[in-house]
């Protein structure tokens, strides 16, 4: 539809439809267009129209680019036209029809190219309006990765003012992240990568580029990039790993010491029943081997509560009694370990140990041999020595178990105490150690600290509250 | 430049259409019963000018013969219309004392 005539004019209207015919011009005469989407670009009204005629002329106030040409006898009066046509260009009669259909062709076409260039501009002003709008970090590139387009979700994501951003390299978001770690290359698939904020921050994202296709006049954009921060989701992701990681470990558990736990019962009674027949028939050294027996499964029945201790709280049963005692059968069961690694074992400031000292000697050991063992594979590696000192003050028991060791690999450190998390080959450490060591700590009111010296070798502190103190006669 | 006299008026041929006839609302108003209200036009477009004959009940002529269709105009060509007679003129510059194009009907309210 290009141009409405609304006229009950029968001398001029006819001459200017056929000079609108002569150029193929698109018109109707007192009627509504049959397209009923494309609105009039040029109207052509009486001054004085029927209500028939102002509601087809009407068509013209509902098109924004329509331009409107008013035609009367003699001079420009009031007329019953659309609101817009009060702004319209009075043609007075008798006119040139020629000439006017000339005119009116000429503002249709003007009107079509205007309409054209809004509808492009409101295209790319809502395109605009959509990446500004969007939480995604949206990022152009060019072909040298400099950044060329930078939306408010890259704002908000990465930290940097789109004046940083613009022209900087995309290298910008990956500063200080190790480059070993998990930083990848983005694709068009969606991967996770470490990226760092302006604030110095690291952060997850999901992010994908592709390739732009197609190019536009004066421009450089080479990339699309789009990002997500996910960090939030990532350590809810990490947490849910290390908790079921342990509860896996209290599955395995509760399953090891049933099958362990039943036997032994069998083996205890055994013992008991020669410690009574070896009493009866004085015999010493069947009584001596039922002793070891015993010995023996009481350890297997430690080591079985111990692992079960981790999984579930089972209620700590502390007890006065001297620390020297706990310490030296601790120390008992790791020294084979330390004479078959060729590791001296020394001990210092023994004397203190006996203090009186609330604790749960099972548990207590199970933690001194933990870490004493850990000193002891260290040692064998570099060093050959271990050191185990023990001091106290009147409210707190302190022993350090030092090693000559290689230390403590810096990407580990932050991982130790995280069941199952080992630095012994294969097959060798189950990860359980410092967990447990840490957790028969808070069980006694204490903490466990780990440093790495300078140039090798590492101390593992034990401090725990001694309760109410007494030297033991 | 291209005009043409009538009687004793000439009218510049603007580019575009330029129509002859018995009509007020013809570019050349020819006051006569033998002229259809909408006879012929004279269309010009980059110094090329063509007559067409717009179904008039008594035809036009061109240099005395009946025009058949769409025809090309030279200067000093004359075409008859309803009894009157149209010149077609060139010039350099423009002559004095000629008639304005109609231009001027179209103003603002």
């Amino acid at each position: 539809m290009g141009i409405l005539i609304v006229s009950s004019d029968q001398e001029a209207i006819p001459l200017l439809c056929s000079a609108l015919g002569r150029r193929n011009a698109a018109y109707t005469w007192n009627q509504a267009p049959s397209d009923s989407d494309s609105a009039p670009l040029v109207a052509v009204f009486d001054q004085e129209l029927s209500d028939h005629q102002a509601r087809i002329a009407d068509l013209a106030r509902h098109s924004p680019w329509c331009r409107c040409y008013v035609i009367g006898p003699g001079t420009a009066t009031e007329h019953s036209g659309p609101e817009r046509a009060r702004t319209a260009q009075f043609i007075a009669k008798p006119f040139d029809a020629a000439f006017v259909a000339q005119r009116l062709v000429r503002d249709a076409e003007l009107a079509t190219l205007e309409r054209g260039r809004r509808t492009v501009e409101t295209r790319a002003d809502e395109l605009a309006l959509l990446v500004q709008s969007t939480f995604e970090a949206i990022i152009g590139l060019d072909r040298d990765m400099r950044i060329v387009s930078w939306n408010n979700g890259a704002t908000r994501t990465y930290g940097f003012t789109p004046e940083a951003a613009l022209g900087a390299h995309v290298s910008i978001l990956t500063e200080g992240v190790d480059p070993g770690s998990s930083h990848r290359r983005p694709e068009r698939r969606a991967s996770q990568t470490t990226r760092c904020r302006a604030d110095g921050k690291q952060i997850e994202v999901l992010v994908s580029r592709s390739r732009v296709n197609g190019e536009v006049p004066g421009s450089t954009l080479e990339y699309a990039e789009v990002s997500l921060d996910i960090t939030a989701q990532a350590v809810l992701e990490r947490d849910l790993l290390q908790s079921q990681q342990l509860a896996t470990l209290g599955r395995i558990s509760a399953t090891m010491s049933h099958e362990i736990n039943n036997p032994l019962a069998v083996i205890r009674s055994c013992a008991a029943w020669l410690k009574d027949f070896a009493d009866q028939s004085s015999n010493d050294e069947l009584r001596e081997t039922a002793d070891d027996l015993e010995l023996a499964s009481e350890r297997i029945a430690g080591f079985v509560d111990q692992m079960c201790g981790l999984a579930r709280r089972a209620p700590v049963e502390t007890t006065r009694a001297p620390l020297s005692k706990t310490l030296e059968s601790a120390l008992r069961m790791v020294r084979p370990r330390a004479i078959n690694r060729g590791v001296s074992l020394s001990v210092l400031g023994a004397h203190d140990s006996t203090l009186d000292v609330e604790h749960d000697p099972s548990r207590l050991s199970q933690a001194i041999i933990n870490i004493v063992a850990n000193a002891i594979d260290a040692a064998a590696e570099r060093g050959r020595g271990v050191w185990v000192k023990i001091a106290s003050t009147t409210s707190h028991v302190r022993i350090e178990v030092e090693d000559s060791g290689p230390g403590i690999a810096k990407e580990m450190q932050s991982r130790l105490f995280e069941a199952f998390a080992t630095t012994k080959p294969a097959g060798h450490g189950t990860g359980i150690g410092l967990a447990l060591t840490r957790e028969v700590m808070a069980e006694h009111g204490g903490e466990i600290h780990l440093s790495a010296r300078e140039g090798g070798g590492t101390v593992a502190v034990l401090e725990f509250p001694v309760g109410q103190a007494r030297r033991s006669p | 430049m291209y005009w043409v006299k009538v009687k004793a008026q000439r009218f510049a041929l603007r580019e575009g259409e330029t129509t002859v006839g018995r009509s007020r609302y013809c570019t050349i108003v020819l006051d006569t019963e033998a002229a259809s209200r909408e006879h012929a036009a004279i269309h010009h477009r980059g110094g090329v000018l063509t007559l067409t004959d717009l179904n008039s009940r008594n035809g036009t002529s061109l240099n005395g013969s009946l025009l058949t269709g769409p025809t090309l105009l030279k200067a000093g060509d004359r075409i008859t219309v309803g009894g009157e007679t149209i010149e077609i003129v060139e010039t350099k510059t423009p002559p004095e004392g000629v008639t304005s194009t109609v231009e001027t009907q179209l103003r603002d309210t």
